[in-house]
């Protein structure tokens, strides 16, 4: 994407292919880019024709130039991104230094810009989240154990040691914070930890052992 | 819209518009404004007893020099990265006279660490001296991110971020006048914190240039 790193733009004299074939004036063969930077500077002193005559003649190039480094659909839009971008900066340009750096340097910036929007766009806007193939159910969790019968496992718990029991009862079933559970039970943090650790480990094999 | 139609409500809105001068001369327009601000501050809050002293010391001139050097380089490369085309190798123009400023430190604290007792920087941070501090680079900040906003602000944190160096670097050569202890690296880090965290929050709204409806 880094038209810019192509100066002095060789790539883009050549993508103009006939140089200063659009802006030539009154049979006076000119670099296109010393054509376009004089019309700037009549623009900047709000000469309207001269400003329509080189965003007519910047376009062509600017959307081979955006197209070639884009090739997105919406090709367009950055062009037009571009043009608007110019013509709020426009004070920005000196008419003593070269123009299509400025130039390629705002078409740059619009081509990232638009880069990092469809970034943005593929990430959050993934085509199975849209309303064609219905919601997602984020809220569900992946069950990634077969659901076992929910008596035996209540049976299971019930069995677990007084410790084990009441630790995994507060924070897995009524899901209460480790500090809420330690003010509840009088336990340390740590101790709950170990407490519920045990318990879903007794749990998963009582579990194992009824299945079998 | 088609780009036909945007091209011609483009060039009927071509109002003459003032040409932004070239970085050095909107550099000069800052330093013209905030030395005499910074000046003014320095003189309000009192010029330090030992000045006469310091000032016959080449080491303090350098540093003062460099101080000034500094800001006015990180002013014309901050003004000159916001004009789109402007190549980023202008944000190391201050470099080398902020490594003379910062070897100031370092010399101090080497001083001062070889003679313990007649430390300032090695003391800790003069936390007093932070009201002053606050008040010595506002002005220079606020001028110069006013005249960042008028140009194009493509990328806003790099010339933010030179501001902000600007006006550091200046404060601490204000504050050197008027403070008798060091608060160069305090200035550096309350200019560090507050400029670090408006490039990240404000930085991107600096951008002047506008969104396509």
């Amino acid at each position: 994407m880094d038209i810019a790193a192509e100066t002095p733009f060789e790539a883009l004299s050549g993508l103009i292919g006939i140089k200063g074939s659009a802006a030539v004036t009154s049979g006076e063969q000119r670099e296109p880019g010393a054509v376009w930077g004089a019309l700037m500077a009549a623009a900047q002193d709000g000469d309207g024709a001269a400003y329509g005559r080189l965003l007519a003649e910047i376009t062509p190039m600017l959307r081979r130039a955006i197209g070639r480094r884009w090739g997105g659909a919406d090709c367009e839009d950055i062009v037009q991104e571009v043009l608007i971008s110019l013509h709020r900066v426009r004070h920005t340009y000196d008419p003593g230094r070269p123009f299509m750096p400025w130039l390629m340097a705002i078409a740059q910036f619009r081509v990232a810009d638009a880069a990092r929007k469809s970034a943005r766009r593929t990430v959050h806007e993934r085509p199975e989240w849209s309303f064609e193939f219905g919601l997602p159910d984020v809220a569900a969790d992946e069950p990634d154990e077969p659901q076992g019968d929910p008596q035996l496992l209540r049976r299971a718990i019930a069995n677990l040691p007084e410790g084990q029991r009441r630790a995994v009862q507060l924070l897995k079933l009524e899901e209460c914070s480790l500090k809420e559970a330690a003010a509840e039970t009088g336990m340390s943090v740590g101790a709950l930890k170990v407490a519920v650790h045990r318990g879903l480990k007794a749990l998963r094999a009582a579990m194992k052992k009824t299945e079998r | 819209m088609r780009t036909d139609d945007l091209i011609l409500s483009l060039s009927e809105d071509a109002r003459p518009v003032r040409r932004l001068p070239p970085p050095g001369r909107r550099a000069l327009g800052w330093f013209a404004l905030a030395v005499p601000a910074v000046a003014v501050i320095a003189l309000a809050m009192g010029l330090r007893a030992d000045l006469g002293l310091r000032m016959a010391e080449p080491a303090f001139v350098i540093q003062l020099t460099a101080c000034g050097v500094t800001a006015f380089c990180a002013a014309v490369a901050g003004l000159a990265l916001t004009i789109p085309g402007t190549s980023k190798l202008w944000a190391l123009l201050p470099v080398p006279t902020m490594l003379v400023w910062l070897g100031g430190f370092g010399r101090q604290c080497v001083l001062e660490w070889l003679a313990p007792d007649s430390g300032e920087l090695l003391s800790g941070p003069h936390l007093h001296c932070l009201p002053d501090i606050a008040v010595i680079t506002a002005i220079p900040t606020a001028v110069l991110l006013l005249m960042l906003r008028r140009g194009a602000c493509f990328e806003p944190r790099l010339p933010v971020m030179l501001g902000g160096l600007a006006a550091a670097a200046l404060a601490h050569g204000g504050l050197s006048l008027a403070h008798p202890e060091d608060a160069g690296l305090l200035v550096l880090i309350f200019q560090f914190i507050a400029i670090g965290a408006l490039a990240l929050v404000v930085g991107s709204r600096l951008n002047t240039v506008p969104k396509l409806r």
